[in-house]
């Protein structure tokens, strides 16, 4: 294998594989990078078996081959060379060099590609074609809300479906619940329904960000596989097994009180409150009047926090009253764009309904927290079992 | 009320002016002997001790018991003989007893006093103006006697540090009267050149191998070391030991109630444990009392760890000590939850046939209910769990402790621990109140 490119042209591509890396592996072969040249096309594979990533760059290629590099040696090198013109030569024994402007010699010793694990492709899928903005606003509006507890691995991800022409995408850690639709063109055949790990998405929504709004992009899904492929580049995982929870069940179904409120008035006291609510289990209580909101926070040994929000009633009558911690709060209203949001719940203990208004396509479902002031703990409700 | 419980409530009136203010350590005499002599006032002057769980070490000794040389932490098997010889009382550890006479101090203390920080079962600060602080020592030693019935040391200086160096000498110099004030240059230098630099609060029996090697043996000669040298051999803790032994404040009160972080349960056993059945037993009954513990605490935890060991003593291949950790999934404190965790802990790290002789359950991570976001998919299950716990709980409080249990617990349990000598319950269990 022999060809010629800028450093900058290189690290691109390796910059793009080297995220579906392993750091540490029980397989060593998975600490390298798979470079296979064919013609004037370099081929770039990174892949840990939970995540693989392709990508290809053009090189002026003099001599095809493939071979396996240390990630972290190549990347290192090519990031220190990007303005210089790179010749790399493999000898039969995978020895490689870079060679640059003639001054700099790196010789490195590679391995066989055969040694890499094939990467696998979806054959039987659901094939979907969407605009890099949609799934930007998709990944978003959801992300933040994936658990990282280990023991519910199934939670470990976000839940990529489809119902009809209508794809949603669902993620939860137990406490809140952020789900955000999107209209298809056409009607996915057949429907499905996977857990996509939030390594993949996170790193699928850094590789897009480079790419312009409109950019369309594939969605390939199968029962164990997702794929996603844009320009050259593929990012490819597995999906992870396990019941995603029954979440429709969850969704309220009607609200006593209902409220609008400015998003980034209530955006800026809540972050605000949490100054306060940081010492005590980022608690902020909420007291709905008719049009005043009063937000609350206060921490044993450090202080206390009080603002008013003008907001507007829409439903429901009388002082409403409602704990959260303010982080999950935080979390969603500060991903959001619109201006007005509508704020919903039964009572302080049922789930809490927090929408745009002006965005049918957006639900976050947010749980309160118990505090013994503002409302009964299930326990002491329990107290009536007579003994 | 009496007089002295008047003077001192009129003294809390008096706001304490940080800078002027002045710490005194409340450290109750010989407290677990003092507890058992509060309802037999004929152990009043009479060698008595008390023994730790399963009765088997001395961990508390009355003045006349430690006269006889009977040390702490000593094997009773060691002592028993002198024990009969001398008619030293023996007392089986009575912790529901202790916690109840400690709970009465602290709540004593607080009456008597606004800024109180409970330190542990047997001590705690108090934070007063440097004029009133001898007054309110004896005023403080004297209302605790009358009103729970044990006695206490006071010691009163300028640091929590100095403080706990006072305390101990106003408990050994019986003319001080139980209160003594760490704050004349000359005698305090005196003292601190006699005090073991081990004999430190926060000094550690690690760093007090370490500090003689620096030429630090005295409490004296580490408040003269250079406190910027001394943090950059050790730590900032250590550097503000330094600073307390001058005299620089450097813990302040904390009076603020905090919420208990873990919880642990064990026993060691005289009748050693090889079979997994009765481990389990005796798991699953920590694993209870831990979960009645955090519900009478609002608390919630989301994992238990299981210890188990042999003897330091037994054979070498037999020796073996292990524990593993068992996830609950979500905060809980339902006993069946925690109990069927243990039991799986305990199954993966429990070797048959190998004598053990200590078992524990432990809980870290503790989490107040108060303050704990609600799950969105198992609000039926807790509801559940919960009406059941309470209906536990109550069924216990009005019958009898076990009157309901988890199955797994065991019916016959022959392995509970040995405890010969256990006074009543006098203030916790109508069913041993004290007759008279």
């Amino acid at each position: 294998m022999k060809f010629t490119c800028k450093g900058s042209v290189l690290f691109s591509g390796l910059s793009i594989v080297e995220k579906a890396v392993s750091i540490r592996t029980s397989l060593p072969v998975l600490e390298n990078i798979y470079l296979s040249l064919s013609g004037n096309v370099l081929t770039l594979r990174g892949n840990d078996l939970e995540l693989g990533i392709e990508t290809q760059v053009v090189v002026d290629g003099l001599e095809d081959g493939a071979v396996l590099l240390k990630a972290k040696t190549l990347s290192s090198i090519v990031s220190k060379l990007q303005n210089q013109q790179l010749v790399i030569t493999m000898d039969d024994r995978f020895n490689v060099t870079i060679q640059a402007d003639n001054r700099v010699d790196f010789h490195i010793m590679g391995l066989s590609a055969d040694e890499y694990p094939i990467f696998p492709i979806i054959e039987h899928g659901t094939a979907l074609q969407l605009k890099v903005e949609d799934m930007q606003q998709l990944i978003k509006y959801t992300i933040f809300a994936v658990s990282f507890d280990e023991t519910k691995q199934f939670l470990n991800g976000i839940l990529v479906k489809s119902e009809g022409d209508q794809l949603s995408f669902v993620a939860t850690d137990g406490y809140r619940l952020s789900i955000k639709n999107h209209r298809l063109s056409s009607l996915p055949d057949p429907q499905f329904s996977v857990i996509v790990p939030f390594k993949v998405m996170n790193e699928f929504g850094r590789i897009i960000a480079q790419a312009k709004p409109d950019t369309q992009f594939e969605l390939n899904i199968s029962k164990h596989q997702v794929s996603f492929v844009i320009g050259k580049t593929i990012c490819m995982s597995r999906v992870i097994q396990g019941q995603f929870p029954d979440y429709k069940q969850v969704l309220p179904q009607r609200a006593g009180n209902a409220f609008s409120i400015s998003r980034r008035a209530f955006l800026e006291a809540c972050e605000r409150a949490s100054i306060i609510a940081f010492a005590s289990n980022n608690v902020i209580r909420l007291l709905f009047r008719d049009n005043v909101l009063e937000i609350h926070a206060n921490a044993q040994g450090m202080g206390e926090f009080r603002e008013e929000l003008q907001i507007s009633r829409i439903s429901g009558e009388g002082d409403a009253k409602i704990a959260f911690n303010v982080r999950l709060i935080l979390d969603s209203i500060k991903n959001l764009e619109m201006d007005d949001l509508r704020v919903e719940f039964d009572n302080e203990l049922s789930p809490c309904l927090v929408k745009p208004v002006s965005d049918q396509d957006y639900k976050y479902i947010i749980m309160p927290i118990r505090t013994s002031d503002f409302q009964q703990a299930p326990s002491q409700q329990a107290e009536t079992v007579s003994v | 009320m009496s007089q002295i419980g008047v003077r001192v409530l009129m003294a809390k009136s008096a706001r304490v002016e940080r800078g002027k203010s002045i710490f005194l350590l409340i450290d109750c005499n010989n407290f677990f002997v003092s507890c058992e002599r509060v309802f037999q006032p004929g152990l009043r002057g009479r060698p008595v001790i008390v023994l730790s769980s399963n009765d088997g070490c001395v961990i508390a000794r009355s003045n006349e018991a430690k006269a006889l040389g009977i040390g702490m932490g000593v094997p009773f098997f060691k002592v028993q003989f002198l024990c009969y010889q001398k008619k030293v009382v023996v007392k089986s550890s009575n912790f529901a007893l202790y916690g109840d006479m400690s709970r009465r101090v602290m709540m004593a203390l607080k009456e008597l006093w606004s800024d109180v920080e409970p330190y542990s079962i047997d001590e705690a600060f108090l934070e007063a103006d440097d004029e009133i602080c001898e007054v309110l020592g004896h005023s403080i030693r004297e209302t605790l006697l009358e009103w729970v019935g044990i006695p206490v040391s006071v010691g009163i200086a300028k640091t929590k540090t100095l403080a706990k160096i006072a305390a101990k000498i106003a408990k050994k110099d019986p003319s001080y009267h139980g209160v003594y004030t760490l704050k004349h240059p000359g005698v305090d230098e005196a003292i601190l050149r006699k005090l073991p630099v081990g004999d430190v609060w926060g000094i550690g029996w690690k760093l007090s191998r370490k500090l003689p090697l620096l030429g630090i043996n005295t409490a004296y000669e580490l408040s003269q070391a250079s406190p910027h040298q001394i943090r950059s051999y050790f730590s900032v803790i250590v550097e503000r030991v330094v600073h307390e032994l001058n005299g620089i404040p450097c813990l302040e009160l904390d009076d603020t109630v905090q919420d208990q972080k873990s919880r642990i349960y064990t026993r060691s056993f005289s009748k050693r444990i090889t079979q997994l059945k009765i481990a389990e037993e005796i798991i699953s009954t920590f694993a209870t009392r831990l979960s009645e513990q955090l519900r009478g605490a609002r608390q919630l935890v989301g994992g238990v760890i299981v210890i188990i060991r042999t003897g330091a003593h037994v054979e070498a291949s037999l020796f073996h000590k292990s524990s593993d950790y068992e996830s609950c999934g979500d905060p809980t404190s339902d006993t069946c939850v925690l109990a069927g965790a243990a039991i799986r802990a305990l199954r993966r790290c429990f070797v048959a046939g190998v004598p053990y002789q200590k078992l524990g359950v432990i809980l870290t991570g503790l989490q107040s209910q108060d303050g704990m976001t609600e799950g969105l998919f198992d609000r039926e299950r807790r509801v559940k769990s919960s009406a059941l716990m309470s209906a536990m709980d109550g069924i216990n409080r009005v019958y009898g402790a076990d009157m309901v249990r988890v199955a797994a617990t065991g019916w016959r349990r022959e392995w509970n621990t040995k405890s010969l000598h256990r006074s009543g319950a006098y203030t916790t269990d109508f069913g041993e109140l004290l007759r008279v």
